[in-house]
């Protein structure tokens, strides 16, 4: 009888014991950075696909590199290089390119006081790169020479936007319109109004803006329209929200910041489906990754959210990896869809929120606070509407109705 | 008008788009038997920008194509990257090249082998890979040689990386007392983890008959049965612990706080009105089950690293046991001595039991609505 139940005691150990090392073994043969390598068994097997440049554009390229190698120090060569290379970043929404640029800028990249045309590059990709205050520094030191130059003036007016400064976004919009079109400058105004309280107004300029355009800047007119559709969500107007959205999506782009906005939008209104069909073959792209795997968890598709959960992670790990925090605001997010690490949503939306501050990283943070009940950081919200006068329908309903999607476990 | 117009919008988006992750590459460090390996993955995409790797022009790189170029990529890889021990630069000779896929595309790996004069001493590694071309650029260095992986990022700033030597293992064990630290921690501050194994325990010292709690005799009876329910508690919370950390089963959080807080209620209510006398331990080994789901949500947001995974889930396992052990040791001979008495009988198991339930009503009510 004893022995009965010394034996089962053991036994119960011993269970407990192979269950562990069991795990474990598997655990650890499971690679945490890649896939194992592999040898293909076909040499006709295709591994990469490149973004499509065309002919014509790559040879002028390589043009270009050829002769830059012999003569690396002229600038007129370099900022030609340098801003083809933006261009196929932005078109193919392709950082690496962003990267090449920046090289190809290497004699001016540390110089005090270099060229105009440097300095404008090289704030341009410090904008992209989140370095603001780098951008803006750049930029003042440009327009001190070159108090004329509307490109810098545009740029400057859209940092500022973006961290929330929308004093000094105002003034530089100002500054604009008297060396730049109306158009131009309309657009810069309509944006700062948009962000301050003249929510209404700003629809109605950019509503114009939209219609003076002509029709062969299909990319122009598609920004203006998505603009216009998120000025209409910030008052709380679906139907022409939608309406802009549609406009938008009909012409003959795909822009990825569109896509972010829009998919956001049909998340809110409870239409997982459309996202996952609209954003199919988008998987590149981490933000609609993200939207992706949002839309496959509400839409109850266990195995794809599953899919696109672990790609997400291992793409913040390799962000993580090369200490990147570009990605915070969307890991906030991520971590507050999936029940995951809230203190940690917190920390990331407050760091996001630091950096910049538009509507929608005021909504995160928002959604991070009411979730992790801090209500300090609610107030950090609070306040800055109160200084800034900016009107959001999603902030206000969060802010009226905390229990209203905070996080949605 | 116009012309200027054109020339703003090249540069007039201001949104930062981060699709596709910027370029890297990744220097695995390894050891076997006591030879050092390397295995380094550099992005096709970097190849075809550096090399030219797409022969046919057909905007697709085939397995045919890296091939070809083995010598091109292996020369310049080489030539931008140096890899020295105690001071002596090591020959890097290549094995084999294969093809991994990472999660932002496919990558060419080379397998190499480094012929070191030097066997031992400080290693260092000369990193300048496309940095003449891309700045963002960044080398990833990962030596794996111990239980923890240790990262290293070479960028245009920082080519030279010196490879500290942990020989002794230190890294490993202290990650493992981190994670002893963790979940013993995790057991004290989990309250209700801790109250649920108290209340359990409570009535160990007691036997059900006819209607009311008697105490046992022997010291032998209770601690048996307090340790069926100790064990049967550990071994379902590590499955589940197991279970989670593995992924094969994932539960929302919201559900399993709740349920960890029904959980409490459930057996305090048992110690007042039993209805599962004869097998506390079955109810041990249910409702730990949920605890584990529980405990695996905390080990989760300790960054589990892969390579010291076995250790840190060993780790916090043992801690989770010796937090709870110690509270037993603690609590357990008082009991025994008092299980005769009035006071432990009617108060403390009845009244604290009743009290016990309240709380994890509290609680019930607090997480469900969350």
């Amino acid at each position: 009888m004893i022995a009965d139940q010394k034996m089962t005691r053991w036994s119960h150990l011993g269970f407990t014991l192979f269950l562990f090392f069991s795990s474990e073994l598997i655990l650890f043969t499971k690679s945490a950075y890649a896939s194992e390598p592999r040898t293909p068994n076909n040499g006709s097997e295709i591994l990469e696909n490149l973004s499509a440049t065309s002919n014509q554009q790559s040879n002028k390229l390589k043009t270009l590199r050829k002769n830059l190698e012999t003569s690396p120090n002229n600038l007129d060569l370099a900022s030609q290089l340098a801003k083809a290379y933006i261009g196929i970043a932005r078109e193919n929404t392709d950082v690496r390119y962003y990267g090449y640029a920046q090289a190809v800028l290497k004699p001016w990249w540390e110089k005090q006081n270099p060229p105009v045309e440097a300095l404008l590059l090289r704030a341009t990709l410090n904008q992209q790169r989140h370095q603001y205050t780098k951008a803006i520094d750049d930029l003042k030191l440009l327009l001190k020479r070159q108090p004329r130059h509307a490109q810098a003036w545009l740029t400057l007016s859209i940092i500022q936007q973006v961290q929330g400064n929308y004093q000094s976004a105002r003034a530089s919009c100002s500054a604009l319109s008297r060396v730049s079109s109306i158009w131009l400058s309309n657009l810069c105004h309509s944006q700062v109004l948009g962000y301050t309280g003249s929510t209404e107004r700003a629809y109605k300029m950019q509503q114009a803006l939209a219609l003076q355009l002509k029709t062969s800047r299909p990319d122009l007119l598609q920004w203006i329209l998505g603009i216009s559709a998120e000025t209409a969500l910030r008052m709380g107007k679906k139907k022409q929200a939608e309406i802009n959205f549609e406009k938008a999506l009909k012409l003959p782009l795909r822009d990825a910041y569109l896509l972010r906005i829009y998919s956001d939008y049909l998340l809110e209104e409870n239409r997982e489906a459309v996202v996952l069909k609209l954003l199919k073959d988008e998987e590149k792209d981490s933000a609609l990754l993200l939207r992706m795997a949002i839309a496959a968890k509400r839409a109850n598709q266990k195995q794809l959210m599953s899919d696109y959960q672990k790609l997400l992670e291992s793409r913040f790990k390799a962000a993580r990896l090369r200490g990147s925090n570009l990605h915070e605001r969307d890991e906030a997010l991520y971590l507050l869809e999936f029940a995951g690490d809230l203190k940690k949503a917190l920390k990331l939306a407050r760091n996001n929120w630091n950096v910049q501050k538009e509507p929608d990283d005021a909504l995160i943070l928002l959604r991070a606070a009411l979730a992790s009940h801090s209500e300090t950081d609610v107030q950090t919200i609070r306040n800055w509407i109160a200084q800034t006068q900016l009107q959001d329908f999603r902030i206000q309903k969060l802010l009226d109705k905390p229990e209203t999607g905070a996080t949605d476990v | 008008m116009f012309r200027k117009f054109l020339l703003l919008a090249l540069l007039i988006f201001p949104f930062a788009v981060n699709a596709h992750t910027p370029s890297s590459s990744y220097l695995f460090i390894n050891e076997d038997a006591a030879e050092l390996q390397l295995r380094w993955d550099i992005a096709l995409r970097d190849l075809e920008f550096v090399i030219g790797l797409d022969s046919n022009q057909d905007q697709k790189i085939s397995w045919q194509e890296v091939k070809d170029k083995q010598q091109e990529i292996t020369a310049y890889a080489y030539s931008n990257l140096s890899l020295n021990r105690d001071n002596k630069s090591c020959q890097l000779e290549t094995i084999n090249l294969q093809v991994v896929e990472h999660t932002d595309g496919s990558y060419a790996v080379l397998k190499v082998q480094p012929e070191c004069k030097a066997s031992s001493g400080l290693m260092s590694v000369d990193y300048s890979l496309l940095f003449d071309v891309d700045a963002n650029h960044r080398g990833i260095i990962l030596d794996q040689r111990q239980e923890n992986t240790n990262s290293y990022i070479a960028s245009p700033d920082k080519q030279n990386i010196k490879i500290s030597e942990g020989k002794d293992q230190k890294t490993g064990f202290n990650n493992f007392t981190t994670f002893v630290t963790q979940g013993n921690w995790h057991i004290l501050i989990g309250f209700d983890h801790i109250l649920f194994i108290v209340t359990l325990m409570l009535p160990a010292v007691l036997l059900y008959r006819r209607k009311q709690w008697i105490a046992v005799d022997e010291f032998r009876p209770a601690i048996i049965s307090l340790l069926k329910i100790v064990t049967a508690f550990t071994i379902a919370h590590s499955i589940t612990l197991s279970l989670a950390i593995l992924e094969v089963v994932s539960l929302p959080s919201r559900w399993v706080e709740s349920a960890i807080a029904l959980s409490v209620i459930l057996v305090a209510v048992n110690n007042i009105k039993p209805l599962f006398i004869h097998s506390r331990w079955s109810m041990a080994f249910l409702f730990g089950l949920i605890h584990g789901f529980g405990f695996a949500s905390v080990l989760n947001n300790l960054e589990l690293n892969s390579g010291s995974l076995l250790l840190s889930l060993l780790g916090f396992n043992v801690g989770v046991e010796i937090g709870q052990g110690l509270t037993l040791l603690l609590l357990f001979p008082l009991a025994y001595l008092l299980r005769k008495s009035n006071l432990y009988q009617t108060y403390i198991l009845k009244f604290g039991s009743l009290l016990i339930s309240l709380l994890a009503s509290v609680w019930l009510v607090q997480r469900i609505a969350v």
